[in-house]
């Protein structure tokens, strides 16, 4: 298996990982909270701001270690080289997860609109970001398999 | 209508040209050894630039790494 793979894989793990343990965390702290209903708003809409760094962060510190772990078991030299094959592919799999999304974005309007309530739309935003990740890492993970 | 597929020669012509690995071959077109990989297999059309940078690397012309063939059916 070659080292983009590898990282694919590695991502298709920790994406759904990371997003579980803040997600947890995030509804322990709806529940501590007690949110009323009035504010549930803008304490969802927060927790979905900080969502970013919290994957984004964690996610390189996962992508340092692993190279470092590639190396030393491989001898493969660290390579952050991208080339016009990784650009298509980064670019087919991110295609396929914003359009993952964008469903999961439409189901959640719908709800709305059908008169469910503020939470379940949020709820139905972030498994939206799970899903869409799976989905783009599993595409690249595809892409780089079977080709392009 | 018959349909058309690229094929080249890379393997071929690594081996004529004193075994280059693949690595060799990436470092010299700029590209990842995967993309060779990939290329090699036929799994990736490279740009019409990588495939004038691995032409130039075997100091061949295009035609001799590439060749658009058409697809014979299989019985």
């Amino acid at each position: 298996m070659e080292f983009q793979e590898k990282r694919s894989m590695v991502n298709l793990i920790t994406t759904p990982l990371l997003f579980i343990i803040y997600y947890l965390y995030v509804y322990a702290q709806y529940q501590s909270l007690a949110v009323a209903s009035g504010t549930d708003i803008s304490f969802w809409a927060k927790y979905i701001l900080i969502l970013m760094p919290v994957m984004i962060i964690p996610k390189i510190i996962i992508y340092i270690i692993f190279a470092i772990i590639n190396k030393i078991m491989t001898g493969d030299k660290i390579t952050d080289m991208e080339d016009e094959m990784d650009k298509l592919i980064d670019l087919k799999a991110s295609r396929n997860g914003s359009i993952v999304f964008m469903i999961g974005f439409m189901l959640a309007m719908v709800a709305l609109v059908s008169g469910w309530s503020a939470h379940s739309m949020f709820i139905i935003i972030l498994g939206s970001f799970l899903v869409s990740g799976i989905f783009g890492e599993a595409s690249m993970f595809y892409y780089y398999r079977k080709g392009v | 209508m018959a349909g058309y597929e690229i094929n080249n020669n890379i393997r071929k012509l690594r081996f004529e040209h004193n075994e280059m690995t693949q690595q060799q071959l990436a470092d010299l077109a700029g590209v990842t050894r995967q993309t060779i990989v990939a290329v090699e297999k036929g799994k990736y059309s490279p740009s019409l630039e990588l495939a004038f940078k691995i032409a130039r690397v075997f100091n061949v012309p295009l035609e001799t790494v590439f060749s658009y063939d058409e697809v014979t059916a299989k019985n």
